[in-house]
Order: C-alpha cells, then sequence, then structure tokens
C-alpha cells in the first residue's frame, strides 16, 4: 500500500515514516508542502494520504479536495493529522473530503488500526470498481449482441406489403424482441398462407425460435404444400432444435384464392372467431390441437379444419398475451371476454381490440407478447398464380423393388419427392390421381397379375383388395420404374410407370360398365391427360399432362 | 376420417367426412363405417370437403357401397368436393348415382 506523508515538518515525517514502515507500511512517499502533495498526486495516485493540516502556503483543508478532484472516481482516503483538537476544526476535516483524523502527538496502535481499516474499505471499494467495470463490459456486449440480433430479425422476418395488406394485424413485444410471430406469404395457386406462432415464454430466447419458423413457412409456401403438410414440417423442425420446455403454440392457415376458403390448422392458442356483422354472426374455433414441438412424429395430428367465409366477414386471431391481460380485481380478459368485445364492436379492427385489452388490463401494459392478427374475406384477384414457365425442368426416375412396393406409403413417399419440383402445385391433386391409377394397374395387374373382375361382387370388391394384400405379402420378385419428367416451358409434365409383368391389353380392359365398381381407371388417366400410350406390350404406359390452371 | 349419425331435415343420415386422402388405404376404414348401419338411417352423405386427393379405388368403394346396402331404402350424397376432387366424380358420371351438392 503506497502512503503520501503531507507535513511540513521534517522531523514529523520522519517519524511517521519510521512508524508505519514498523507496522509493515513499507511503500511511503514524503512531500514537504500541498504543491509537492499535488504534484505527487498527479503523477501517481497513491493508496491512502495523511495529510497535515497547518502549512504554511497550502493549508491542508485546500489541498484535500484538489487531491480528491485528482483522483476522480476512485476512492481515496485521505487522514487529517492534526495538533488541533477543538471540534470545529475537526468537523472541518470532514467536510473538506478528509475521511477521518489522527491527532498528535500520535498513538502508533490507533494510527495503524485506522490505516488499516480504510485499507479494507480501500480494498473493497476496488473490488466493487472492478465488478462495475466487468458489469459495464457485460453490458455494452449484450447491447451490441442485441443490435446485431435486431437487425437480423428485421431483415429475416418481413412480410411483403403486397401480401401484408389482405391483414390487419397488431402486434405488440413485453420486451424489444417478439417471442410472437406473424408471417404471411402468397401461394402459388392465388391465395395466401399465414401463421401466428407464440413461443413459451417471451424475449429473445422465445424469439431465436422465429428465424427457423418463418424461412420453412415461406420455403413451404413457395411449393404451395397443404396446410397439414406445413404443421407436420414445422412440429418435426421445432420438436429437433427447441428444448422440451419449449413450443410454439400456432395457427397455420390458407386461404383459397376464392378469398373464402379457409383451411387451418390450431394447436395451443386461443379460440379464433368468424365474426360475420351483416349477418350478426360469431362463430368461435378452438384448438384441437396441442403446440407445436411437443409430439414425436408418430403421436403428431396434422388434421386441419376447413371452413368457408362470406365476403367481409372476419378471421379474427390473437395470442393469449391478449386473452390474459389481468383488470385490478385479478379477472382476466378470457377468450370469452374477448368474444363479447367483438360481438358488440361495429368497427372491428385489431387495433382497436388491442387498446379493448390494454384498457382492461389494471397496468395498461402487458407481461406477455400480444398479437392480433385479423383476416377479412375478399378478392384475392389481385395475387396472380404462380407462372411455371420461367421454372426449371426437372426429372426424377424411381425404380422400386418388391421391397418398396410392400411399404403401404410408397406412393406418397414417391409423390413427395414429386411435390418438390417447382411449377407443378396446381396439379398436385391431378397429378396424384394420375400417380395411383398408373401404379396400380402396374401393381395390381401388371406383377401381381390380379383379375378386375373379382370385384363384379360386393363381397368380390371387398375380397380383391384382401387378397391384394395377401399376394403382395408373398410377393418376391417384382419392379416398377416411374419417370416423371416436368417440361415448364411447355407446361407439361410426362409420366411412365413400366413394370417387369407380363403386359396386357389396355383397350380391351377400357370401357367399364357404369355400375361395376371397377375399371374407372384407365378412363380417368384419359380424361385428366392430354394424352396417354403405351409400350413394351401394355407394362408401359406414358402420359402427358398439363401444368396450367383452369 | 370421422363417421357421424345425425338428423338432418327430418332423414336421419349417416355422415362419413374422409380425411385428405381417399385411396385403397381406406378400404377398411370406409367399409367399416357403413357396416352395422343404422335401421332408421335413410340417408348417407359423403363429406370430401378435407379430401385433396382421390382416385378410381375411392370410386370402387363408393359404389360398392351402394351395391352392400342395395337392400335398404336409402338415398346418398357427396357433399363439399373440392374442385380437383369434383372434377373426378363429374369425368366419372357419378351424379347419376349420388347428388352432389
Amino acid at each position: 500500500m503506497k502512503i503520501l506523508i503531507v507535513d511540513d515538518e521534517s522531523i514529523n515525517r520522519a517519524m511517521l515514516v519510521s512508524m508505519l514502515s514498523n507496522a509493515g507500511f513499507t511503500k511511503c512517499i514524503e512531500a514537504a508542502s500541498g504543491q509537492e502533495a499535488l504534484s505527487i498526486v498527479e503523477q501517481a495516485i497513491p493508496d491512502l494520504v495523511l495529510l497535515d493540516v497547518v502549512m504554511p502556503g497550502m493549508s491542508g483543508f485546500e489541498v484535500a479536495p484538489k487531491i480528491r478532484a485528482l483522483a476522480g472516481g476512485r476512492y481515496l482516503p485521505i487522514l487529517f493529522i492534526t495538533s488541533l483538537d477543538d471540534k470545529e476544526s475537526l468537523v472541518k476535516c470532514l467536510e473538506v473530503g478528509g475521511n477521518d483524523f489522527a491527532t498528535k502527538p500520535f498513538d502508533k496502535h490507533i494510527l495503524t488500526a485506522k490505516i488499516r481499516a480504510h485499507e479494507k474499505i480501500r480494498n473493497l471499494s476496488a473490488h466493487i470498481e472492478a465488478q462495475n467495470e466487468e458489469l459495464r463490459f457485460y453490458q455494452q456486449s449484450v447491447a451490441r449482441e442485441h443490435a446485431i440480433v435486431e437487425h437480423i430479425f428485421s431483415h429475416a422476418i418481413v412480410n411483403k406489403k403486397d401480401t401484408l395488406k389482405y391483414f390487419d394485424h397488431a402486434l405488440i413485444p413485453a420486451e424489444t424482441f417478439n417471442g410472437d410471430v406473424f408471417v404471411c406469404e402468397t401461394s402459388p395457386s392465388g391465395g395466401l398462407y399465414f401463421l401466428v406462432g407464440d413461443f413459451t415464454g417471451h424475449g429473445l430466447a422465445s424469439a431465436i425460435g422465429a428465424l427457423p419458423v418463418t424461412r420453412a413457412f415461406q420455403e413451404m409456401s413457395a411449393k404451395g404444400l397443404s396446410v397439414n403438410e406445413m404443421a407436420t414440417e414445422f412440429n418435426k423442425i421445432l420438436l429437433r432444435f427447441l428444448p422440451s420446455d419449449m413450443f410454439m403454440a400456432a395457427v397455420i392457415g390458407e386461404v383459397g384464392s376464392d378469398g373464402a376458403r379457409i383451411t387451418l390448422w390450431q394447436g395451443g392458442m386461443p379460440q379464433m372467431l368468424v365474426v360475420s356483422n351483416t349477418r350478426r354472426f360469431i362463430k368461435t374455433i378452438s384448438s384441437p390441437h396441442m403446440a407445436l414441438g411437443i409430439l414425436e412424429l408418430d403421436e403428431f395430428d396434422n388434421e386441419c379444419e376447413i371452413f368457408e367465409m362470406m365476403p367481409d366477414d372476419k378471421l379474427v386471431i390473437c395470442s393469449d398475451g391478449l386473452t390474459e391481460a389481468v383488470d385490478s380485481e385479478g379477472n382476466m380478459l378470457t377468450e370469452d371476454g374477448v368474444k363479447q368485445w367483438c360481438i358488440n364492436t361495429s368497427d372491428l379492427t385489431a387495433l382497436g381490440l388491442f387498446e379493448h385489452a390494454k384498457g382492461f388490463s389494471a397496468k395498461h401494459t402487458f407481461d406477455d407478447d400480444v398479437s392480433v392478427v385479423i383476416f377479412k374475406s375478399q378478392s384475392l384477384e389481385c395475387i396472380l398464380p404462380h407462372q411455371s414457365i420461367d421454372d426449371i425442368p426437372s426429372e426424377i426416375t424411381i425404380t422400386l423393388g418388391a421391397k418398396h412396393l410392400k411399404q403401404p406409403d410408397i406412393q406418397t413417399r414417391v409423390l413427395h419427392q414429386v411435390s418438390q419440383f417447382s411449377g407443378i402445385e396446381h396439379v398436385r391433386s391431378v397429378l396424384f390421381t394420375v400417380v395411383s391409377e398408373m401404379f396400380s394397374n402396374a401393381l395390381e395387374h401388371g406383377i401381381l397379375k390380379m383379375d378386375s373382375n373379382l370385384k363384379h361382387s360386393a363381397e368380390g370388391f371387398q375380397l380383391y383388395y384382401e387378397k391384394r394384400e395377401v399376394l403382395l405379402g408373398s410377393m418376391v420378385s417384382g419392379n416398377i420404374t416411374i419417370n416423371i419428367k416436368t417440361d415448364p416451358a411447355e407446361e407439361t409434365v410426362f409420366l411412365s410407370i413400366e413394370d417387369n409383368g407380363d403386359g396386357f391389353e389396355w383397350d380391351e380392359i377400357a370401357s367399364p360398365q357404369r355400375e361395376d365398381s371397377f375399371g374407372r381407371g384407365l378412363g380417368l388417366i384419359r380424361a385428366l391427360s392430354n394424352k396417354v400410350w403405351f409400350e413394351k406390350g401394355g407394362r408401359k404406359i406414358n402420359c402427358l399432362l398439363s401444368t396450367t390452371v383452369e | 376420417m370421422n363417421v357421424t349419425t345425425d338428423n338432418v331435415d327430418g332423414k336421419l343420415t349417416l355422415t362419413i367426412a374422409m380425411g385428405e386422402k381417399f385411396d385403397f388405404s381406406q378400404v377398411e376404414s370406409f367399409r367399416s363405417a357403413y357396416q352395422d348401419l343404422d335401421e332408421g338411417v335413410r340417408h348417407i352423405a359423403v363429406d370430401l370437403g378435407k379430401t385433396e386427393y382421390m382416385d378410381s379405388s375411392a370410386l370402387g368403394m363408393l359404389l360398392n357401397m351402394q351395391k352392400v346396402l342395395s337392400e335398404r331404402t336409402l338415398t346418398y350424397s357427396i357433399e363439399n368436393s373440392r374442385p380437383p376432387v369434383e372434377r373426378i366424380l363429374k369425368i366419372s358420371r357419378f351424379d347419376k348415382k349420388f347428388s352432389i351438392c
């Protein structure tokens, strides 16, 4: 500990130096005047100052505040040494910035004890200062990190203006970062997709999940996936990367190109409302599912709700931050409170609903993120269906052996591969039907050599499918090759399916009796495609489909 | 798939609501939907509101249902079908056997 001794009497200084060094304080610096003391402090700030009051030139009372100023914010104990013993002088010692005083003649024990006590305080103070420094550093780095994340968020989670205009929305985070997410996209068929999600908790930890969800949403929207496919995919993504105590309540929806048909998957969110002003009617839709990111893939249920809205009907979606607003008596607004308000409001808007909840809340603030999203049923004519002409041509050939053909969902898996192709969004249903027909024919007649005449009777129909099961189970060889090629410039898809059976005369089987519950397959393929032709003695069927929107 | 029996317009009606896909994988469950049909049922409605994908085996299943229940006095309807599904029903002239609404 470095101690500065300021006294004009050299004898006093010498006495103090020897007293202190005996007590173990060996680093003492001497100053013979106030002026000298200040220039020493300017060079290097000592750890403690012993300051004489009565000196020629500057007195100790004058020097003390100057030393304090030089020390800045740093804790520097100043002990006055004085022979004055009147109360006034002693009080003044403390008033001018001294921490303590010691009266002459010195008592060695009292002086060293005092110095030790101040040394302790000084160490504590230094410790606090070091911690403050650390805190400041930490604060700065957090602020910097938040700024970076905020930047990323504001660029990654942006809804296109042209799409957003179809939604009336109010999103108010409880903190800087929003654990609620609202994203919307146009669908390739000329409709809309939207997702309103609410992650467990709020703040940055919750908000971070919005990034992968948004990305996946944008990608799936571009591909024109169905709502239940989206729900399954989101669940898979969230299950994989969220910790087990975190999940996302969500509403995933698609609005058909007519602006009226709504397909919804809803899990863990407050009930939604369909409000019709013209019809004075309100319908509630409660979440039938658990939130996303909880259930394992085989437990997950992607079943959707489908309904039609009339023009100007409003679909109201809110997060639980809104329904859980609490008034001064501790009552929650509740889903029912929201419903009542919507019934009684002539001009229902997202901001209006938000303001109502804010007015209801005792604190006029929210503890959780609040989202309100309203879609009004309207014409979506301005959303142009995706034009496939710019898409890249793709081709896939899949050869399935006996092992694959036995899998019950093999067709779905093949079609899933194909649905990755761009430009076929509008014909997913047709493609499913045609591939399914061609595939069934190849498998049931080409490879399993089954006879459709069995299906003549009602019992036979059932028997046919039982027999199919048995034959498929015992099949040892057999393969089917599927080739699918898209040509976006021509707006066509070419399909071919070839089996390794004996082949057969297609045309003979192609005219079903109206009463028969079989034989419609080829007719369907013909009606749905532009062209159908056969090769290799009926072992291979080819067809060309148009991908244009009707 | 969801099966309910309700009184609709004074007629006891069995409603079979199909899921996203209606193909041969539903053979068993579709049949069981009408297997032990209540004596009082006068109408069977097949709701295809959720069905996006369908093939001819589904058509076969629908016709087979009528065949199995031919001894009974019943009317049949197919409801809420989406455009692609409706197209398949139209191509197959199903309006002759079902009222399509």
